[in-house]
């Protein structure tokens, strides 16, 4: 079996459309390319999600109102991201059947 | 295409329900997002958007409370007789006649600020009995997953399924909004009932201390 890899083109490629989404509020289900809906993939969600929260996190924060306490955005901001996680295997297993 | 138009005519336009293509356009480029379509080809219809039932639900349960005062549902006050419960893929969760749940859209929804919602149930499900939203607008810029009111209407149980498309999102124009409010969070599940924080009940207390 070939070892499975995340290379830098692979992170490349995908990462930063998932950080698009996580920046304005969206779970990063899936990505329009080339005319087609692609889902991302879980390693390129979870690299996403860290991404913006090592870097650019206040971007996020910066969506809620000001009396949204920065727990319950972070919060928010997991939730986005095992959603996306839920969704993306979801609709994997519901093009096999 | 609204050029030529007379002023009546563009209003209309200009408040028209999205057809197929208007659709299709609006969610390629991303600027109106249901995410994910499982089917898109058949969910994508003249006018409407199928949604499907997510997996999260808010159920009622049998308590000792008396009775519901609006005014004094706070969190605390709500789970003494609302419980959240997931139900995962290939299960099944039963309705009882005449019950009430809440449940949630599996798709995400983000509306841009030049657009607005309703949500319908699919005819073949109220017809069962279902109904599932009461609340049904959704506002110009608003994102996350839908709260669904489900409420079984009929006489016998209805069996749901996560998954199953049981309502439809009908996308129309709106006057853009120019200053949109930022949201205090963004559901990925159905939302408890935030009653307690209604910036009336102040002035009713008032008013019920000044007229006793």
């Amino acid at each position: 079996m070939k070892p499975y890899s995340f290379t830098a083109e692979l992170y490349h490629s995908s990462v930063p459309e998932v950080v698009k989404k996580l920046r304005v509020g969206v779970p990063p289900i899936e990505v329009y390319k080339d005319n087609v809906f692609r889902q991302n993939d879980v390693q390129a969600i979870l690299n996403g999600g860290w991404e913006l929260f090592k870097t650019d996190i206040s971007s996020f924060f910066q969506l809620f109102d000001a009396e949204v306490p920065i727990a319950d955005r972070l919060s928010t901001y997991n939730q986005l991201l095992f959603k996306a996680i839920e969704a993306t295997e979801v609709v994997r297993v519901w093009k096999k059947a | 295409m609204e050029e030529g138009l007379a002023p009546p005519m563009k209003q209309l336009v200009s408040n028209a329900v999205l057809s197929r293509e208007a659709l299709n356009d609006r969610l390629n480029r991303e600027e109106l997002i249901v995410s994910p379509l499982l089917d898109r080809e058949k969910q994508v219809g003249n006018g409407s958007i199928d949604i499907s039932l997510g997996t999260k639900f808010i159920t009622s349960q049998r308590s000792h409370i008396t009775q519901i005062d609006p005014r004094d549902l706070g969190k605390e006050n709500i789970r003494q007789f609302q419980k959240s419960r997931v139900v995962g893929f290939g299960h099944k969760f039963t309705l009882h006649p005449h019950n009430f749940v809440l449940g949630s859209t599996f798709e995400f929804i983000k509306m841009p600020l030049d657009l607005c919602g309703f949500v319908l149930s699919r005819s073949a499900y109220g017809r069962a009995g279902l109904l599932i939203a009461t609340a049904t607008y959704v506002h110009p810029g608003w994102q996350g997953c839908l709260t669904l009111e489900l409420e079984n209407l009929g006489e016998v149980p209805i069996i749901l399924r996560p998954l199953t498309d049981i309502g439809q999102l009908v996308v129309m124009h709106s006057m853009e909004l120019r200053d949109p409010k930022k949201p205090k969070t963004i559901p990925v599940g159905p939302a408890f009932t935030t009653l307690s924080k209604n910036t009336r009940w102040a002035k009713l207390d008032y008013l019920e201390t000044f007229f006793r």
